[in-house]
C-alpha cells in the first residue's frame, strides 16, 4: 500500500463517527489524489445529517495535516448510489464536483450537502432553485417591525394576532425580539416553559393562539446579549425547531431597528409583508423610514403603517389630546404610498392589560383601542387576501 | 391601495440549464452565462466590502464553471453554489434584472 494512502487510512480511523470511526462506518466512498489536491466523497445519510459539519471539518483538517496534501475538496452525498452516479458522471464529462474548502469559505447554506437536482446539467437538463425557507405551512407570514424601540410594537403584534384570531383566522405568533422578549408577559405565560423533547419545542398556547418566545426558554432576568451569528442561530432555532401548527397567519414580533434578526427572517422565510409601527413624532418617523427602506431591499412589501400612541383619550371626559402630535404616520404613509392601517390611542387599559397578561383585544373588546386593533386586522386581511 | 410589492422585481420561474434562465413576473426573460455570473459575484470574499476592490482573480475561475445547486433566499435573491466550490454569493433579483442582464465580459458592474 502506498505510504500516503496508509497515512490517510490511519487518520480516518481516528475520526469518530456514530458508534465507530469513518472507516468502519463506511462513510468514505472514495478519495482521489491529484497532485497535491485530495478529493474525498463522503456518504452521510439524512439521519446523520447533524454530523456533516463536524465530519467534513475533521476530514479536511486530517488531510491537510498530511505531507503532500495542500488542497482538499470534500463532497457529501446521501447514499452510495448517489456517490457512484456522481463519480462516474464526473469521469464522463471531466467536470469536478466539489465542495471546495480551498477558497477558505464555508458554505453558508449549511454544509454543501449536494442533493442531486441540478448538479449535473447534462443528465438533468432542467433544474430549479430549491426553496428551503421555513414557516411554509402558513398562508401569510407578517412581520411587525419598528424603526426604534418603545413605540408599542409588541403590543401591536400581540393585539393584531388576537384580533385576527377573533376574525376566525388560525393564528400563531413568534416573538423574534430576542433582546427583549415581552410576549410571555403580555400573553400571561410568565414562568411557563414549553415542552422540549429532542430539541423540538412545543409552542405555548393562550386565547386560541400558539406562540413561542426566547423568553419562554430562558430565565426572565437573564440578559440577552447575542452577537450576530448567535442571534441568527437563536431565530433559526425558534422557527425551525418549534412544532408550528400552521394556519392562516404567522405574526412575527421583530426587535426594533434593522439588524441581524431582520436579515435572518428576510432570508429564511418568505414573508408576505411587514407592518411598521411608529408614534406620530418626527424622530420615530425617521427611523421608520429606514425600516421601510430595509424591507424594500429584501422584497418584503410594506403592508402598512400603524400610528401608535396617537392621542390620549381622557378616561374622565373623553377628550382626545395628541400628546406626541398626531397624524404624522398617516402623512408619512401617504407620502410613501403605503397603506395606513390606523391610529391607536394611548389608553391606560392597553398598558394595564398587557402588564396583567390579557391583551386589550381579549380583556376589553369594546374599548376604542381594541376596536382600533380589530379594524387594523380587517384592513390587513383585506390587503393580503385581495392582493 | 395596491401594494408597493406588485411593482417589485420578482421572477416567475428560474431554470438552471446550459445558462441560468429567468422568466420574470412581467413576462420578460433574461439568461446569464455561468462564467460571467460567477465572475460577477459581489460577496465579501470576491469584492472587498469597504474599498470595493476586486478580490476574485478571474483567471482562477474555471471557464467551464457551472451551477451545482441553487436556492431561493427569502423573497429577494438567489443563492448559488458553484462548481468551483464558491457558495457565499447572493444574487439579488434586483441586480439580476437591472444590472447583470446582457452585459458582456466578466467585469460586470
Amino acid at each position: 500500500m502506498d505510504p500516503l494512502e496508509q497515512q490517510i487510512r490511519n487518520a480516518f480511523e481516528q475520526i469518530p463517527f456514530g458508534d465507530g470511526n469513518l472507516l468502519d462506518q463506511n462513510v468514505v466512498h472514495s478519495l482521489a489524489l491529484e497532485g497535491e489536491r485530495a478529493e474525498a466523497v463522503l456518504v452521510i445519510g439524512q439521519e446523520e445529517e447533524s454530523l456533516i459539519a463536524q465530519t467534513t471539518k475533521a476530514v479536511e483538517a486530517a488531510l491537510l495535516a498530511l505531507e503532500g496534501i495542500t488542497e482538499v475538496g470534500i463532497q457529501v452525498v446521501e447514499s452510495y448510489d448517489e456517490a457512484e452516479e456522481m463519480t462516474t458522471g464526473q469521469d464522463d464529462q471531466g467536470h469536478h464536483h466539489e465542495h471546495g474548502e480551498h477558497c477558505g469559505h464555508h458554505d453558508h447554506h449549511g454544509h454543501g450537502h449536494h442533493h442531486d437536482h441540478g448538479h449535473n446539467p447534462q443528465q438533468k437538463p432542467q433544474a430549479s432553485p430549491q426553496t428551503t425557507t421555513y414557516l411554509q405551512n402558513y398562508e401569510f407570514v407578517v412581520l411587525v417591525g419598528s424603526g426604534k424601540g418603545g413605540v408599542g410594537k409588541s403590543t401591536t403584534a400581540v393585539n393584531l394576532a388576537l384580533a385576527l384570531h377573533k376574525l376566525g383566522k388560525r393564528v400563531s405568533m413568534l416573538d423574534a425580539d430576542i433582546y427583549g422578549p415581552s410576549m410571555p408577559a403580555m400573553m400571561g405565560a410568565r414562568g411557563e416553559y414549553p415542552e422540549v423533547v429532542n430539541q423540538v419545542i412545543q409552542p405555548l398556547s393562550r386565547f386560541g393562539v400558539e406562540f413561542m418566545s426566547i423568553g419562554s426558554l430562558v430565565e426572565e432576568d437573564e440578559a440577552m446579549i447575542w452577537r450576530g451569528p448567535m442571534a441568527h442561530q437563536a431565530i433559526e432555532q425558534l422557527i425551525r425547531d418549534t412544532v408550528w401548527p400552521g394556519g392562516d397567519y404567522m405574526i412575527i414580533d421583530l426587535p426594533p431597528g434593522t439588524g441581524d434578526v431582520q436579515i435572518t427572517l428576510a432570508q429564511k422565510t418568505q414573508a408576505s409583508g411587514a407592518v411598521i409601527v411608529c408614534t406620530p413624532q418626527d424622530v420615530a418617523l425617521l427611523d421608520a423610514r429606514k425600516a421601510i427602506a430595509m424591507f424594500d431591499k429584501v422584497n418584503i412589501p410594506i403592508l402598512g403603517m400603524v400610528e401608535n400612541m396617537s392621542f390620549f383619550k381622557c378616561p374622565g371626559c373623553g377628550e382626545e389630546t395628541p400628546i406626541f402630535s398626531s397624524g404624522g404616520a398617516e402623512d408619512e404613509a401617504t407620502a410613501q404610498e403605503i397603506p395606513f392601517l390606523g391610529k391607536v390611542p394611548i389608553e391606560l387599559n392597553i398598558r394595564r392589560c398587557g402588564d396583567e397578561g390579557t391583551p386589550v383585544v381579549e380583556a376589553l373588546p369594546e374599548s376604542s383601542s381594541a376596536q382600533a386593533y380589530m379594524n387594523m386586522a380587517r384592513e390587513l386581511d383585506k390587503l393580503l387576501t385581495e392582493g | 391601495m395596491a401594494l408597493k410589492y406588485s411593482r417589485k422585481t420578482k421572477p416567475k420561474e428560474v431554470l438552471v440549464e446550459d445558462r441560468l434562465r429567468i422568466l420574470w413576473a412581467d413576462g420578460s426573460q433574461t439568461s446569464y452565462d455561468f462564467y460571467e455570473l460567477r465572475c460577477a459575484c459581489v460577496c465579501a470574499s470576491c469584492v472587498h466590502e469597504l474599498t470595493g476592490e476586486q478580490l476574485l482573480d478571474y483567471a482562477k475561475v474555471p471557464k467551464d464553471v457551472y451551477i451545482v445547486a441553487s436556492e431561493y433566499v427569502g423573497n429577494y435573491a438567489l443563492g448559488i453554489t458553484w462548481s468551483d466550490g464558491h457558495s457565499s454569493g447572493l444574487y439579488t433579483f434586483e441586480r439580476l434584472r437591472n444590472q447583470l442582464a446582457g452585459e458582456p465580459g466578466p467585469a460586470v458592474s
